[in-house]
C-alpha cells in the first residue's frame, strides 16, 4: 500500500486528478472523505464511546444494581481460569463459530447458485429459502425444541423411513445438544448466507458468462475460472459475518437450550447473560464480554487478512 | 434541473439521522407525559411478569378509578430481571414492577430492597395482616416491601380420565408410589410426565420431597443452614435427591425427560399419554386449555410411608413493589393496595389458578386444589427452598447440577457439595 | 439467461424439494397458528377443525396494529438512514488508498467484533440523558448506529471488486464525487443494496429487548414487545404467538420478494439508471 503524495485529507477540494497511465488518460480520484463522517458519527454515538465507557465495569464488583460498588483490578480475569463453566463455554463458541462457518456458507453458496438459475420458481424459492431467517429466534426455538423432541417429528420420520436406530434424544443428550443447536443455526441462516452470495452472483456482468459459454467452458469450469474469483466480496462477507455471529451467539442458544443439558451448550454470550442478569455478577459478565471481544478480535483479523490476501489473488 | 434535486436529496439523507435525534431531543424530554388524553399525575407506569392475568386486573383498577391510565409492560421472567434492573440502576424503572418474594433470584424483595430501591410498605393496611409464612418473604430486616397477592403449591396433578382408565388411584405414602410408578408402567402409560429440558423444571419434583424428607423432621432447616450449622451434603436432601432418582430408574417419568420440555410435558399429561405430572397449581389451567374435557387435579407427593408426615411446597408467588423513586407515588400505592384488596387479589388468584394470600377475600378455591387449601389452612406447608438461600448461585447450580446428574454428567455428591459451596459464599 | 432445458428442470425439482424441506418447520408454525389451543393433535398433520381466531385475538389482545405501525415506521425510517450513511461511507473507505480510510474502515469492523453487552448499559443511560426514553426515536438513533459497520463492510466488500472504469469516465465527463455516487456508484451497487435493506429490516424488526426496555413505560411498543406479551414466567399462550409471528413476518418476506423481483436483470439492468 503506497500513499500517493496527492492524498491527504484536504483531497477533495482538489480537482480531479488525471494521470497518464500507458498513454491512456484516465481520471484517477478519491472521493472526499466526508462523505463517511455521518456515518461514523453515528456508529461514534450507538456503539465506540458507550463500549469504551463500559469496559470499566470489568475492573469493579458492581452486582449491577447497588449503587456501591469497588474497583477489584484484574480479579475478575483471574477467576475466570478457576471457573470450568466459563473454560467450556470457550470451547464451545470455538465449536459453534467454526462449524457454522464451513456447513452454512457451503450450503448457502449451493443454494445461491441454484436460483441463480433459469428455472422458473426462482423468486418465490429465494423468499422460501431465506424465510426462516426472518422468524425470531423464540420462535424457531420453539418449533425445533418441539421437532428435536423424543417423540417430535425428526423421529417420527426417521421412524417412518424405516432408520429407527438413528432416533435420538436431540436436544436431551449433552453429546448431541451442542450439534443439535448447530443444524438449527445452519438451517435458519443459510437462506442469509445465500442472499448474500446471490448478491455477488447478480453482481457478475451477464457479458461475462455468455463470453464463457461461447468459449465453450463447461458449467462447472465456469463457476471456477469466472463466477469464482467475482464472488471473492462475498465470500469474504459471508465467512466474516458467521465466523463474528458464531462467536457471539447468544439468542438462538438460550432459547433453544438455554445452555443446557447442565452446560453442555453454554457459550461465552449465554454465559455473559446469565452472570449479569442471574446471578448479579455484572463486573464479572463484562470481564467476561471484554475476553470475548479480544477472541473475536484475533479470529475474525485472522481470517481477514487471509481472505483479502486471497481476494487479490483472485482478481 | 434533475442533478442537482438529486444531490440535494443525499445531503438530506446523510444529515436525516442527525436532524432526527436533534429533532426528537428538543421534542422527547418527557416521556410517558406527552400524551393527548391525561395530565401526567393521572398516569401509572408498571412492569409485571403476569401475564395473562395483569391485563384484566388492570382493567378493572382502571374502572374503579376514573381518568387514571396505567401504562404497562409484560414479559418473560428473564427477560424483566434484565429489564428492571437495567431501570432501577439507571433511576427509570417504572413506579410499580413485579418483585419475587425472599431472596435468591435477580429481583427479589431483599435484592432490590437492600440498596433502597423499594418503598416501605409497612403502613399499608394489608401489610400487618399477612400469615407469619408469608412475612418471612415479603419483609427484608423487619420492613415489608412486596404486596404478595397468591401462592402457589408443588404436587402431583393427575389426569382422572387416564387414571380412571388405568384403574389407578393417587398414592399417599412413599411405597404406594413407586407401586403406582410400576403398575402404571406395566400399562404402558407412565405414571408422570417430567419436562427438564427446561431446567427450572428440574427442582419441582426435587422440593416436593425436600419438603417431607428435610422439613418434615427438622422444620428449623433453614435457620440452622443460616448459621452455618448445617449443610445440604450432610443433611436429607441425600435423601430426597436419592429418592428422586429411585423414581426415574423404577420408570416413573416417561422416557427422555431431558429431552421433554415444559410445553412437551404439559402435552403428555393433558393427553393422558402419562397419568400425570409434578408440576404447580399454575399448569391445570394450562392442562384444562389443551384438554378442556379433562379433570386435574393436584394432590400432594408422598416421600415417606406415613401419610400424615407429607407436606407441600407452598410458597408466594411473585408479588408488587412500589419504586421508591416512584413518579406517582400515590397512585402506585393505590394499585399495589388494590392488588392487596379481596378484589384485585381474586382477579389476579382466580386467572393464574392460585390461592390467595390473605385468609379472608371470600375466595372459592377451585375444586381441584382442595388438598392445597387443606394443607395451607393446616400449616403443612414449606416455601419454595430457594426463597432462603442467600444468593442467585445456589439455585442455578442446583437447575444444571440434576440437568447433569440426569445425563450422567455429575453425581449428587458433587452437586450437593457444590451448593454448599455456593450457599457459603453468601450474598 | 440460459435456455430451460430438461437438465433445468431436474434442477428445478431438486431446488423445490430443498425448499420443502428447510419450509418444513414453516409449514408447523403456520398450522399451529390456524388452529385452537384444544386441537392436540401432532403439529405435523394439517389440522383439522382450521380457524382464524388466534389471528384476530392476537391482533386484538396485543394490539398489533399500533405496534405495526411502530415497527414499520422505526424500521423504514432506520433502514433508509442506514443505507444512506453507510453507503456513501463506504464510497471513499473503498477507494481511499490513504492511511485514515484504511483506519477508519477498521474502526467500522471494530464495531462488527465489540459484544453489545459492553454499550448496553451506558448507552441506554445516555439515551436517558438525551430524553429519548419512551419515543421511537431513541431506537431509530439507537439501530442507525449499530447497523451501519455491518452495512459499511457489506457495500466496502462489494464496492472493491468493481471496476472504477465508470466512475472515472463520468468524473471526465464534469460530474461531482456526490454526482458520480449518485449515477454511477449507486445503480452498480443495487443488489448490494436490496441485500443490505433486507438485512437490515430484519435485525431492526426482529430485535427485542431494546424497544422493550427502550419505549417501556410509555404508550408505545413494536411488534416483538407485543408478541412477547403473551410469553409468561408459567403461562405460555403459543398458538396466539405463532398467528401475531406469521403476521410480524410476511411484511418483511413481502419485501424482500418484490425488491427481488425488481433486480432480476442485475447488473446490466442498473446501469441503465
Amino acid at each position: 500500500m503506497t500513499l500517493a503524495p496527492h492524498q491527504h485529507l484536504a483531497d477533495h477540494e482538489r480537482p480531479p486528478v488525471a494521470e497518464e497511465i500507458r498513454g491512456v488518460r484516465r481520471a484517477r480520484t478519491t472521493p472526499p472523505w466526508w462523505f463517511a463522517l455521518p456515518a461514523l458519527l453515528l456508529f461514534a454515538f450507538v456503539v465506540l464511546v458507550p463500549s469504551a465507557r463500559g469496559v470499566h465495569y470489568a475492573f469493579t464488583d458492581w452486582d449491577g444494581l447497588d449503587p456501591s460498588f469497588s474497583f477489584v483490578g484484574l480479579d475478575n480475569f483471574s477467576a475466570m481460569l478457576d471457573d470450568p463453566d466459563a473454560t467450556a463455554a470457550i470451547w464451545h463458541t470455538l465449536l459453534i463459530a467454526v462449524a457454522i462457518t464451513v456447513i452454512q456458507n457451503g450450503l448457502g453458496l449451493l443454494l445461491a447458485l441454484g436460483v441463480n438459475t433459469a428455472i422458473k420458481s426462482r423468486n418465490l424459492l429465494r423468499v422460501f429459502l431465506f424465510a426462516p431467517a426472518v422468524i425470531t429466534p423464540i420462535v424457531t426455538a420453539y418449533l425445533w425444541r418441539n421437532l428435536l423432541g423424543p417423540d417430535g417429528a425428526i423421529n417420527s420420520l426417521l421412524g417412518t423411513i424405516g432408520l429407527d436406530g438413528l432416533r435420538q434424544d436431540w436436544l436431551g443428550s449433552p453429546q448431541l445438544a451442542l450439534w443439535s443447536v448447530i443444524g438449527v443455526i445452519v438451517w435458519q441462516y443459510a437462506g442469509y448466507s445465500m442472499v448474500i452470495f446471490l448478491a455477488g452472483l447478480q453482481s457478475v456482468p451477464k457479458e461475462i458468462h455468455e463470453a464463457a459459454a461461447i468459449d465453450g467452458a463447461g458449467p462447472v469450469r465456469r463457476f471456477w475460472s469466472v463466477t469464482r474469483p467475482l464472488l471473492a466480496p462475498a465470500f469474504t462477507i459471508n465467512l466474516m459475518l458467521s465466523i463474528i455471529g458464531g462467536l457471539k451467539l447468544f439468542d438462538q442458544v438460550y432459547a433453544l437450550t438455554g445452555g443446557g443439558p447442565g452446560h453442555a451448550t453454554d457459550t461465552i454470550s449465554t454465559l455473559i447473560y446469565k452472570d449479569a442478569f442471574t446471578l448479579g455478577e455484572f463486573g464479572y459478565s463484562i470481564a467476561l464480554a471484554v475476553v470475548l471481544t479480544i477472541i473475536v478480535a484475533v479470529a475474525s483479523t485472522g481470517q481477514y487478512l487471509v481472505l483479502s490476501r486471497n481476494e487479490r489473488a483472485a482478481s | 434541473m434533475k442533478t442537482r434535486q438529486l444531490q440535494v436529496l443525499v445531503a438530506a439523507l446523510t444529515t436525516g439521522s442527525l436532524l432526527a435525534a436533534l429533532s426528537a431531543c428538543s421534542g422527547g424530554t418527557k416521556a410517558g407525559s406527552d400524551d393527548a388524553g391525561g395530565g401526567g399525575s393521572k398516569t401509572l407506569t408498571l412492569a409485571s411478569v403476569d401475564q395473562g392475568s395483569v391485563e384484566d386486573v388492570v382493567k378493572a383498577f382502571e374502572k374503579a378509578n376514573p381518568g387514571v391510565k396505567v401504562r404497562y409492560t409484560t414479559s418473560g421472567a428473564d427477560q424483566y430481571q434484565q429489564q428492571i434492573r437495567t431501570q432501577l440502576s439507571s433511576g427509570t424503572a417504572p413506579d410499580v414492577m413485579s418483585v419475587w418474594p425472599g431472596n435468591g433470584n435477580p429481583g427479589a424483595t431483599y435484592v432490590l430492597a437492600k440498596p433502597g430501591y423499594l418503598r416501605d410498605l409497612s403502613d399499608q393496611p394489608w401489610a400487618a395482616k399477612l400469615p407469619d409464612v408469608m412475612k418471612t418473604v415479603a419483609q427484608y430486616e423487619g420492613k415489608t416491601y412486596t404486596g404478595i397477592f397468591g401462592q402457589n403449591g408443588i404436587g402431583a396433578v393427575y389426569n382422572q380420565q387416564a387414571m380412571e382408565k388405568a384403574g389407578l388411584t393417587p398414592p399417599d405414602t412413599w411405597t404406594k408410589l413407586l407401586d403406582f410408578c410400576r403398575d402404571a408402567k406395566a400399562k404402558g402409560t407412565p405414571a408422570f410426565a417430567l419436562g427438564n429440558q427446561d431446567n427450572w423444571v428440574t427442582q419441582l419434583v426435587q422440593y416436593a420431597l425436600v419438603a417431607t424428607t428435610v422439613y418434615g423432621g427438622d422444620p428449623d432447616f433453614d435457620q440452622k443452614m443460616q448459621a452455618g450449622q448445617a449443610t445440604f451434603a450432610k443433611s436429607p436432601w441425600t435423601t430426597a435427591l436419592d429418592k428422586y432418582l429411585t423414581m426415574e430408574k423404577t420408570g416413573c417419568f416417561q422416557k427422555n425427560p431431558l429431552g421433554t420440555n415444559y410445553e412437551a410435558s404439559q402435552q403428555l399429561a393433558a393427553t393422558g399419554k402419562t397419568l400425570g405430572i409434578i408440576q404447580g397449581n399454575w399448569v391445570i389451567a394450562l392442562l384444562e386449555g389443551k384438554n378442556p374435557k379433562g379433570t386435574f387435579t393436584l394432590r400432594a407427593l408422598p416421600a415417606t410411608d406415613d401419610p400424615a408426615e407429607t407436606i407441600i411446597p407452598a410458597a408466594a408467588g411473585a408479588g408488587y413493589g412500589v419504586n421508591a423513586k416512584a413518579k406517582n407515588e400515590e397512585l402506585a400505592l393505590k394499585f399495589v393496595n388494590f392488588v392487596m384488596s379481596p378484589e384485585g387479589m381474586n382477579l389476579f388468584v382466580e386467572k393464574q389458578g392460585g390461592l390467595p394470600s390473605l385468609p379472608d377475600t371470600g375466595f372459592a378455591a377451585d375444586p381441584s386444589l382442595a388438598e392445597l387449601s387443606k394443607f395451607v389452612e393446616a400449616e403443612r406447608t414449606v416455601p419454595f427452598m430457594d426463597q432462603l438461600w442467600p444468593n442467585a448461585k445456589v439455585q442455578q447450580t442446583m437447575l444444571s447440577g440434576l440437568q447433569e446428574i440426569f445425563s450422567g454428567q455429575s453425581t449428587p455428591k458433587e452437586l450437593l457439595d457444590d451448593m454448599d459451596a455456593d450457599y457459603k459464599a453468601g450474598s | 439467461m440460459n435456455r430451460y432445458r430438461r437438465r433445468t428442470f431436474a434442477l428445478e425439482l431438486t431446488m423445490i424439494a430443498t425448499a420443502l424441506f428447510v419450509g418444513f418447520p414453516v409449514y408447523v408454525l403456520v398450522n399451529l397458528a390456524v388452529r385452537p389451543t384444544s386441537d392436540t393433535s401432532s403439529p405435523i398433520s394439517p389440522t383439522t377443525s382450521p380457524t382464524l381466531d388466534n389471528f384476530s385475538q392476537a391482533w386484538q389482545q396485543g394490539a398489533l396494529g399500533g405496534a405495526l405501525g411502530n415497527s414499520v415506521l422505526v424500521t423504514a425510517v432506520s433502514v433508509v438512514i442506514v443505507l444512506a450513511v453507510s453507503s456513501l461511507a463506504a464510497y471513499p473507505l473503498a477507494r481511499a488508498t490513504a492511511r485514515w480510510s484504511r483506519g477508519t474502515y477498521l474502526m467500522f469492523l471494530l464495531g462488527l467484533v465489540l459484544p453489545f453487552q459492553l454499550a448496553s448499559l451506558p448507552l441506554y443511560q445516555t439515551m436517558r440523558d438525551l430524553g429519548l426514553l419512551g419515543t421511537p426515536w431513541a431506537l431509530v438513533l439507537f439501530y442507525s448506529g449499530l447497523q451501519v459497520p455491518f452495512t459499511v463492510f457489506l457495500y466496502v466488500g462489494f464496492l472493491r471488486a468493481l471496476p472504477r472504469d465508470f466512475e472515472d469516465a463520468a468524473l471526465i465527463d464534469g460530474c461531482t464525487p456526490l454526482q458520480g455516487f449518485r449515477y454511477v456508484v449507486l445503480p452498480m451497487l443495487k443488489p448490494v443494496t436490496v441485500t443490505a435493506l433486507v438485512l437490515n429490516t430484519v435485525a431492526v424488526w426482529n430485535d427485542f429487548f431494546t424497544p422493550l426496555l427502550y419505549l417501556s413505560g410509555s404508550a408505545q411498543q413494536t411488534l416483538p414487545v407485543a408478541i412477547a406479551g403473551f410469553v409468561g414466567q408459567y403461562v405460555t399462550d403459543w398458538n396466539l404467538i405463532f398467528a401475531a409471528l406469521v403476521i410480524s413476518i410476511l411484511p418483511v418476506l413481502l419485501v424482500y420478494f418484490v425488491l427481488q423481483r425488481s433486480i432480476i436483470n442485475g447488473f446490466a439492468g442498473g446501469l441503465r439508471g
